[in-house]
């Protein structure tokens, strides 16, 4: 693991760690919550436990090997990554509202419809991004912001809802 | 194979539907991988769904001209505006983009359409050899030879992520974990469902690839500051001058060989074939020391490599079921779609489908040059669409499509569970790429070690009983061991001193 | 700007796409169906029984005055698809294709629908399974095959589906019929099954004629017997179980179904239409080029055959430890 000393920062080596940590809790939580996993009746085949159990070892201790180099690192190295959770929090702001947005939108879907639920989201999205872009004005954005969601919308429909004939919304 | 190849090959040639199709897929293979943010997996991901409807062969025809296309395309944005539009390009703008700074971007263009396109060709050559082999030899291939293939090829995930091994071995293993996901084969006990039947069928290969590599470079554009219109330098015509390019023969061949070989390996993939060429094309050069300041060997060796992948990276896809890149992941998607399991059988129950997926990327290739040659600069204006545009359609694309793989709205959860996922672990510099290996081979691995003790009466024996699984096994090994021994060997030198 | 004018007549192109599904359709009562039915076919395009429905769907439109919609909504081992069709507005325009999962998959997955849920309306034929074993073998005949599975000093390895599957049952159902013991060795779907034969990885399998119907002509594999009424139009040399003494008729089966409540007219129009359909000879024909085996029957008859499928089929999962959902 020496090789990971020098490419990456300690607080990344824990935030990347504790990723990888949860994984493992969630299959172990669930692993253990399927009583059905364990009965052991499955005579020469190794039954449905078995590779499971060997990965979820293997993640559970390469994340707490990754936790362990980068707690060890801190203490090497005191000031590196300051600030570090939080420029990751607010770093993912944008593409976590995004995020829920995208859900927001196939819910939407079955109830509004393609064409106008799509323009909605396209214009919406279109026109908050090109605000932050931030090298046009606000008026200039909207003809093309238009431009951009009906090509964009129109598209879409033509492939996928008329030609293929996709049952969505 | 070769008279189903000419009978394929004419039907396609006499065809316009086939060849309209072929056409417009290498358009949108060159536009979409120059379009900086979608990598060529990318592209034939949200493109996928495109081909639900259509035959086999029509969806072969179509996905071979944007994989082939995407390819060069990514060079075309690695060369003008230093960004490379795909992993492959990744070392086509150390020379491209200097040769762009120098006024030759026209040049390199050349340099870069005629070399990808040689380096295709060979490495389609190497396919069409070597690929029946495999398959014959894997013929031979039962249960636990394929348990033991897979094993290596899990092994090889240590090698498909330089610099990070051991955060790749475990992004292959969160892999294999998604894998296991839904119904058990053997005993049909669920596992992972967490009581929600959506869970049961499983986590879909194509869902998994949209959000990994489509909907995660969404999120990553809409953080890393969204870029208005960018420009795009000003383009001469494309000639290839033949006193140059004939330089150039030996690099080019030199970089497919490598290029078709290292493809060939699982899970390798295009980034290591070009990091290896470019380096290998520094030592062989005179003008080794000016690498970096646009040499031509820098560029044609890599572009040659990067292309001749794409024919190496089918070998093992077509012939053992198991892909060689992560464009060929999709590729495999899109075959089970359409109800083609790839591996030995397809070579003997479906010569004229191994024949047809030849033909496509032989006319990919073909069209690829062609309209690389006459409408590069209508490519380049598009590169000036903006990206806040651009992100929000690709967004809806995501959607969309993978909604379309089975018309079911769960799909479209996974698709953007595993776009966030995809997302999370780029900011932590997980790598993404081994957790679609380790999803495709995890069911393979597990199926067939089980189906192998069953049928040995439960006795592990029987995978170094036999000489293929017992080379696969030494195989692994080694893999696994031998970075091991030159660490020590260099972690003991560095004690004496 | 990036959008010059070549992009117009696109523009227009598209407008008049999108508006033109909404200009259509101005709501008078029209004589049912008035608009577009769409079929569900509940696995992945490509396999038997997408063939089966696009066929049907194909056929079944020429007597129409609206386009049939063939969709696959497939997943949890064909219980999505018929979900959708069960949970879709039963105004007639949602029509399905199914077969035998329904049965195996109410009792293993509890998510599932069961056969009440929905109301299968006609029938199109079975696809019965066989019994084949490798010739190398040297069993020659299905009484051979029973001694050498009761005597053998090895049990004889058969391919299969997973649990619940159609060849899996097929082969639990000869087990217990025949009173031997096999080793149920499982494969993902039929191709694999098909490939483990051929190599030699199992001496047997339990999969429909069709399947190795090519190396039962070339000699590789020999089919004992058909587990079906009567015997199969591609090997008519084969004999039947029952021909054998053997009392064994299952294998998958399709058919077409809607969801419960629809109104008596357009439920009797639909029964009418697809039981036409497939007694259509034409039909039968294009049928028979894709190997199906086609056996009309209206909603009466085919309620009987579901039920009395569901009545062989249940002591078998029962004993597979697959019955999770639902007890009888």
């Amino acid at each position: 693991m020496s090789e990971n000393h020098s490419r990456f920062g300690p607080k990344n080596q824990i935030a990347a760690g504790l990723f990888l940590m949860l994984w493992s809790v969630i299959g172990w939580l669930s692993l253990i919550g399927s009583p059905a996993l364990w009965v052991n009746e499955y005579g020469v085949d190794p039954g449905p436990s078995l590779l499971p159990i060997i990965s979820l070892t293997i993640l559970s201790l390469g994340a707490l090997a990754l936790i362990g180099t980068g707690a060890l690192q801190t203490r090497v190295q005191q000031h590196a990554g300051t600030r570090y959770w939080a420029m990751q929090i607010k770093g993912s702001l944008m593409p976590g509202l995004f995020a829920i947005s995208l859900i927001i939108y196939i819910t939407l879907i079955d109830v509004v419809g393609f064409i106008p639920m799509s323009a909605i989201f396209s214009i919406t999205w279109m026109y908050i991004l090109g605000v932050k872009s931030g090298n046009r004005t606000y008026s200039s954005l909207l003809p093309l912001v238009a431009m951009g969601a009906f090509i964009g919308v129109s598209l879409i429909y033509f492939v996928f809802l008329y030609l293929i004939g996709v049952p969505i919304g | 194979m070769i008279t189903e190849f000419f009978s394929i090959a004419s039907a396609v040639a006499t065809d316009p539907y086939l060849l309209g199709l072929s056409a417009l897929g290498t358009i949108l293979g060159i536009l979409m991988g120059c379009l900086p943010g979608i990598s060529s997996t990318m592209a034939l991901a949200i493109l996928l769904p495109v081909t639900y409807a259509m035959s086999p062969l029509a969806a072969m025809v179509f996905l071979m001209a944007v994989f082939s296309a995407s390819v060069f395309g990514g060079s075309i944005s690695a060369i003008l505006i230093n960004i490379p539009g795909t992993p492959g390009a990744i070392v086509t703008q150390l020379e491209g983009y200097a040769m762009t700074k120098d006024g030759r971007a026209s040049e390199a263009l050349t340099y870069s359409l005629f070399s990808s396109t040689i380096g295709g060709i060979v490495g389609l050559i190497i396919l069409m050899l070597v690929a029946p082999l495999v398959a014959k030899a894997a013929m031979q291939f039962r249960s636990p030879e394929f348990a033991m293939t897979t094993v290596f090829g899990l092994t090889m995930l240590a090698y498909s992520t330089p610099g990070s091994t051991f955060r790749g071995i475990l992004s292959g293993v969160v892999g294999l974990l998604c894998g296991m996901v839904g119904f058990d084969l053997v005993t049909d006990v669920p596992r992972f469902d967490f009581g929600t039947s959506a869970l049961q069928s499983g986590i879909g290969l194509v869902p998994l690839t949209v959000g990994l590599f489509g909907l995660a470079e969404v999120f990553r554009g809409i953080e890393g500051g969204v870029k208005g219109a960018r420009k795009t330098p000003k383009l001469g015509a494309l000639m290839p001058s033949f006193e140059k390019v004939r330089r150039l023969w030996k690099t080019i061949l030199r970089g497919s060989a490598l290029g078709a070989i290292i493809g060939a390996i699982p899970a390798a993939g295009s980034a290591i074939a070009v990091a290896v060429s470019y380096a290998q094309e520094q030592r062989f050069s005179k003008r080794g020391d000016k690498f970096g300041t646009g040499v031509p060997e820098g560029l044609a060796g890599p572009e040659a490599a990067n292309n001749a992948c794409v024919g190496g990276a089918l070998v093992p896809l077509m012939t053992l079921g198991i892909p060689g890149d992560t464009m060929t992941a999709v590729l495999m998607g899109a075959l089970l779609i359409h109800g083609l399991r790839p591996g030995p059988m397809l070579f003997a129950e479906r010569p004229d489908f191994v024949a047809s997926v030849y033909v496509a990327l032989f006319l990919a290739l073909l069209l690829t040059v062609v309209f690389g040659f006459l409408l590069v600069r209508h490519f380049v204006r598009l590169m000036r669409t903006p990206d806040h545009i651009l992100l929000v359609i690709i967004a809806m694309l995501c959607v969309v499509g993978s909604f379309a793989i089975r018309n079911n709205i769960t799909d479209v959860y996974i698709m953007i569970a595993f776009g966030v996922i995809g997302y999370i672990m780029n900011r932590l510099d997980i790598p993404v790429a081994p957790l679609a290996f380790g999803l495709i081979l995890g069911p393979i691995l597990e199926e067939n070690l089980r189906r192998s003790l069953i049928i040995s009466d439960g006795s592990w024996l029987v995978f170094i009983e036999r000489p293929i699984a017992l080379t696969m096994v030494v195989l692994s090994v080694s893999a696994l061991v031998f970075p091991l021994l030159q660490r020590a060997k260099t972690l003991a030198s560095n004690l004496k001193r | 700007m990036a959008f010059n004018i070549n992009y117009r007549r696109l523009v227009i192109a598209a407008v008049i796409i999108i508006l033109s599904p909404v200009a259509c359709n101005n709501g008078t009562e029209a004589p049912f169906p008035s608009n577009p039915i769409t079929f569900v076919v509940n696995w992945p395009a490509g396999g038997g029984m997408d063939r089966a429905g696009r066929l049907v769907a194909e056929y079944a439109r020429k007597r129409l005055d609206v386009p049939i919609a063939v969709i696959n909504v497939s997943g949890a081992g064909g219980a999505t698809g018929v979900r959708h069709v069960a949970e879709s507005d039963p105004d007639g325009y949602t029509v399905g294709i199914l077969g035998a999962s329904l049965v195996a998959s109410q009792y293993i997955n509890p998510n599932a629908n069961s056969v009440d849920d929905i109301d299968i309306i006609s029938f199109i034929g079975p696809d019965p399974a066989a019994l084949q074993v490798r010739s190398d073998s040297g069993i020659n005949s299905l009484e051979d095959y029973v001694q050498r599975a009761q005597s053998g000093p090895t049990p004889i390895k058969n391919g299969n589906d997973a649990p619940g599957g159609v060849s899996h049952i097929a082969a639990t159902l000869l087990q217990r019929l025949t009173n031997i013991e096999l080793t149920l060795v499982p494969y993902r779907g039929y191709a694999p099954t098909v490939a483990a034969i051929v190599s030699g990885e199992v001496q047997s399998s339990t999969l429909p004629v069709h399947q190795l119907i090519d190396q039962h002509e070339a000699g590789d594999i020999k089919i004992l017997g058909v587990m079906s009424e009567e015997r199969h139009f591609m090997a008519p040399d084969v004999l039947t179980f029952k021909e054998q003494g053997i009392d064994l008729v299952t294998g998958d089966w399709r058919a077409i179904y809607l969801p419960n409540n629809i109104p008596e007219d357009r439920h009797a129009f639909l029964e009418t239409l697809f039981f036409e359909t497939i007694s259509d000879p034409e039909f039968q024909e294009a049928a028979r080029q894709l190997s199906f085996f086609i056996t009309p029957m209206m909603a009466e008859e085919t309620k009987l055959f579901v039920e009395d499928f569901d009545r062989s089929l249940y002591p078998v999962l029962l004993e597979s430890g697959l019955v999770k959902a639902r007890q009888k």
